[in-house]
């Protein structure tokens, strides 16, 4: 050591062995060093940061883990319910009694993620289905005045040869 | 931030007294025992006091250090401080268990 502290401590007085008592300050900074590095923090940041900062810092790790804790119990528990629905869907087929047993088709995109994709896909199948609605009231409608128009011409002809 | 403690002399020259990982590891490392500031508060104070300065003023020695303690007042105080700033890498290290209502009570009796 450079600045004079040799000598300067009690226990060196007295040719003490440091070692003797369950961990010593230094030893217990040394084990966890390792630790904290494992943690994100870097060599300068551990022994030379403040120590408001290494708690600050172990309490953000403390958190960014149990997100992806919680991200990845949310994961397991999304892919258990697509392999329930997967199940379901294919089950018809395990049925001895069903004549002509027809798998129902697998889900055709993931489940929404939050609310906000939710109400937006309600929205965009409510509007096909306004479209489709449309479509075919519109298909009946030149459908219905097509065979009105033949039917009239029909009576027409009819009244002409009559 | 950790706390810190400012002297300033009367020359007008600060000092800025703090602790970190470092410091205390070589302090440690080096014999000091918190311990010896009850203890054996003759040399154990100094060590205390002069460790102090390591983070900030790696250079002074320990005639210098000791020169300023001579001139400080309020050393009961200081020294208490000293003790909680010692302390504080050392319990900024070791995790703290998690708050929810299952934790180990202790008081001394």
């Amino acid at each position: 050591m450079g600045s004079g502290l040799e000598g300067r401590f009690p226990s060196q007085d007295k040719g003490e062995d440091n070692t003797a008592s369950p961990l010593s300050y230094h030893e217990i900074l040394d084990k966890l060093c390792p630790d904290y590095m494992a943690m994100g923090l870097t060599y300068e940041q551990y022994w030379d940061g403040d120590p408001d900062m290494i708690i600050a810092f172990r309490k953000a790790f403390r958190l960014r883990e149990k997100q992806r804790k919680e991200q990845r119990n949310t994961e397991m528990w999304m892919q258990g319910m697509y392999f329930y629905e997967a199940l379901i869907d294919v089950s018809p087929l395990f049925r001895d009694l069903l004549k002509n047993p027809k798998a129902i088709p697998y889900l055709k995109e993931p489940y929404p993620l939050d609310k906000e994709e939710q109400e937006a896909r309600e929205k965009r199948d409510t509007e096909k289905k306004d479209k489709e609605t449309q479509a075919k009231f519109k298909a009946w409608v030149q459908r219905a005045n097509r065979i009105r128009a033949e039917r009239e011409a029909k009576a027409k002809e009819g009244e002409n040869n009559g | 931030m950790a706390d810190q403690i400012k002297i300033t002399t009367d020359e007008g020259k600060d000092w800025t007294l703090a602790f970190n990982n470092r410091s205390v590891r070589r302090m440690s490392e080096n014999g000091f025992k918190i311990e010896d500031v009850w203890e054996r508060p003759i040399i154990g104070i100094p060590a205390l006091f002069h460790g102090a300065f390591y983070v900030h003023h790696k250079g002074i020695t320990p005639e210098m250090t000791d020169q300023i303690w001579k001139t400080i007042k309020g050393k009961e105080a200081l020294v208490g401080q000293l003790v909680k700033m010692y302390q504080k890498p050392v319990e900024a290290v070791l995790d703290e268990p998690e708050e929810n209502g299952k934790n180990a009570t202790w008081e001394v009796v």
